[in-house]
């Protein structure tokens, strides 16, 4: 394997590290929320979270790359925080895959939050427990096996994520391509041997992940209860 | 859920009944006390106002404690660790309070066992001793004992009854009068969203309308009785003149307390000794109320200084001739007499 390969292959656990980190640090209240709430807001949030299972990659890139931009949003943004640009960078990589594997790890958290039973959480709370304390001693452990299923889903898909990369990271070596990325790059070039090998570690790596999820959550990551209720 | 309609100031260090009829808006009352609803009105506890028109605490504001059907333990901690759960929040808590809670409610073996491991006995027992390390103002009991065995329910009454002595308040929720003769101080009688009766719980069980929710439960509560002899469970219980076999395994010399129902009572002119009840106990009626919606009349009687109830038809009345002063006896199946220590 080539130090190419190595580089992307480093580049996209660090990838999928970071957006796991932030995915569960923004998907644990966001889906305790969801569960909890009935307003209009939660079923539109609801609704956006679930955009990128049904849109092309390369519609959410196209518009995040947009969006980075001198004149999108985001771009403004970064230029009055005196920040350099997000598109074509590490950080807007992040926040692209984040936004792309949000389903993946707020739908399994949904399904074992609202597996906690109200009689537990009435009884919480009028022993004491906040709302904050409820969450964090209360629903997060009853749920654990959720957690860990959502960590591990987020992890695989933004491993697995090519389109939205190509559309705001393009192909920079060491600061946007990754490994999915680089298999293209050696597929255009007609390097299939290269191509094979990288291609045969992300196939080794999912069967090893799709083998623990099952074994672990019996495949029903998305509607089990991710704890036994008492 | 049911319409709540309630204006009642109820004492404390007391266990108050709350009891009536499935929808009659008991679970909506406690739940409205927790916070856990939010019904319009007034909630004060001692001088701390929970809510009014004002301001509405969220339950983990309230200094009350709920215990429902369902314990709603954490199942992925250890019975100490549920009990740490509600120390946590307790900011009046002294070292040693889960020591002493594990005693007091016979957890100490149970410490370090898993929750989701015990029985639905035990389960409801820790969930009362970590509502108890709470230290609330008020202890809230949604049907506690509801689902539970015979054997898991009589063992948590003895629990609730030591707990009761300990001077707590508590709201104990129970659509079954016989729990509720047991630990009910004061009695409250819901009835749709409303309170239909409220008093002492001797005062209510003996002036229930016969057409109320607590119709078919009327009796009395006797104290203070006597076990004066008892043979493998058939006891002789005595307060003065006043004798009353009943099964009971009390042991001789010590005190019990009955409830005897009206429809359990029955009356003759003259004792019969070919019968297989045993009490026959002369009595003088007192009173007798007839209520035109039933066919039934409502009977009081005097036996030796003690009140007693028997429910029985217009026409048996009219045949005895009863009427207040009138001398007879009074029947009771020994079977029928529920008694309690």
């Amino acid at each position: 394997m080539s130090p190419e390969d190595l580089q992307a292959l480093w580049l996209t656990v660090k990838l999928a590290t970071s957006t796991t980190i932030i995915l569960l640090i923004i998907g644990l209240p966001l889906s305790w929320w969801l569960v909890r709430s009935q307003s209009i807001a939660a079923t539109a949030f609801n609704v956006l979270i679930a955009l990128p299972l049904v849109l092309p990659p390369t519609v959410i890139g196209f518009y995040l790359l947009l969006a980075m931009g001198p004149s999108g949003p985001l771009g403004a943004l970064t230029s009055t925080a005196g920040l350099a640009p997000l598109a074509f960078s590490f950080p807007g990589l992040v926040l692209g895959s984040v936004i792309y594997s949000l389903p993946f790890v707020v739908q399994p958290l949904q399904a074992g939050f609202a597996a906690v039973p109200q009689s537990v959480l009435d009884a919480s709370s009028s022993l004491g427990a906040d709302p904050k304390s409820l969450l964090l001693r209360v629903a997060i452990p009853m749920s654990q096996r959720a957690v860990v299923a959502a960590g591990v889903l987020g992890f695989a898909h933004t491993v697995g994520e090519f389109g939205v990369v190509l559309m705001i990271g393009g192909n920079i070596p060491g600061e946007t391509r990754v490994a999915s990325v680089q298999i293209y790059d050696h597929v255009e070039a007609l390097d299939y041997a290269g191509a094979h090998q990288l291609s045969l570690i992300l196939v080794v790596f999912s069967l090893v992940i799709l083998t623990l999820v099952y074994r672990v959550w019996g495949g029903s990551v998305f509607t089990q209860s991710g704890s036994k209720s008492a | 859920m049911a319409q709540l309609s309630v204006s009642e100031v109820l004492p404390s260090g007391v266990c108050i009944g709350v009891y009536g009829p499935s929808g009659s808006g008991k679970s909506t009352f406690l739940r409205a006390i927790s916070g856990l609803i939010r019904v319009p009105g007034t909630v004060q506890i001692n001088d701390d106002v929970w809510q009014d028109d004002r301001r509405f605490l969220a339950p983990h504001q309230r200094r009350a404690a709920m215990v429902l059907q369902s314990p709603g333990l954490l199942p992925h901690r250890t019975v100490a660790g549920n009990l740490e759960f509600a120390i946590r929040f307790n900011r009046n808590a002294k070292a040693g309070l889960l020591d002493s809670i594990l005693q007091d409610f016979g957890l100490v073996q149970l410490r370090d066992q898993r929750a989701s491991t015990l029985s639905g006995g035990e389960q409801q027992r820790v969930a009362i001793a970590r509502a108890v390390a709470a230290q609330p103002d008020v202890l809230l009991l949604d049907e506690p004992l509801t689902g539970l065995d015979d054997e898991a329910r009589q063992a948590l009454l003895q629990v609730l009854m030591q707990l009761k002595r300990t001077g707590i308040t508590c709201i104990f929720v129970s659509h079954s009068a016989y729990e509720q003769a047991l630990l009910a101080d004061h009695l409250v009688i819901m009835d749709a969203g409303a309170i239909a009766m409220s008093g002492s719980s001797a005062s209510v069980f003996a002036n229930a309308s016969p057409t109320s929710a607590l119709g078919r439960e009327l009796g009395v509560v006797i104290g203070d009785l006597q076990v004066v002899e008892n043979a493998d469970g058939l006891a002789i219980a005595a307060r003065d003149e006043l004798r009353i076999q009943m099964a009971t395994k009390a042991p001789r010399g010590s005190a019990v307390s009955v409830r005897v129902r009206a429809d359990d009572v029955s009356l003759t002119e003259m004792p019969e000794h070919q019968s297989s009840i045993m009490n026959t106990i002369p009595v003088t009626v007192s009173g007798q109320s007839i209520f035109d919606e039933t066919p039934f009349s409502l009977i009081e009687l005097d036996a030796f200084g003690t009140r007693l109830f028997a429910r029985i038809t217009n026409d048996a009345s009219r045949k005895l001739g009863l009427r207040v002063g009138a001398k007879c006896h009074a029947q009771i199946k020994a079977a029928a007499i529920t008694a309690y220590l």
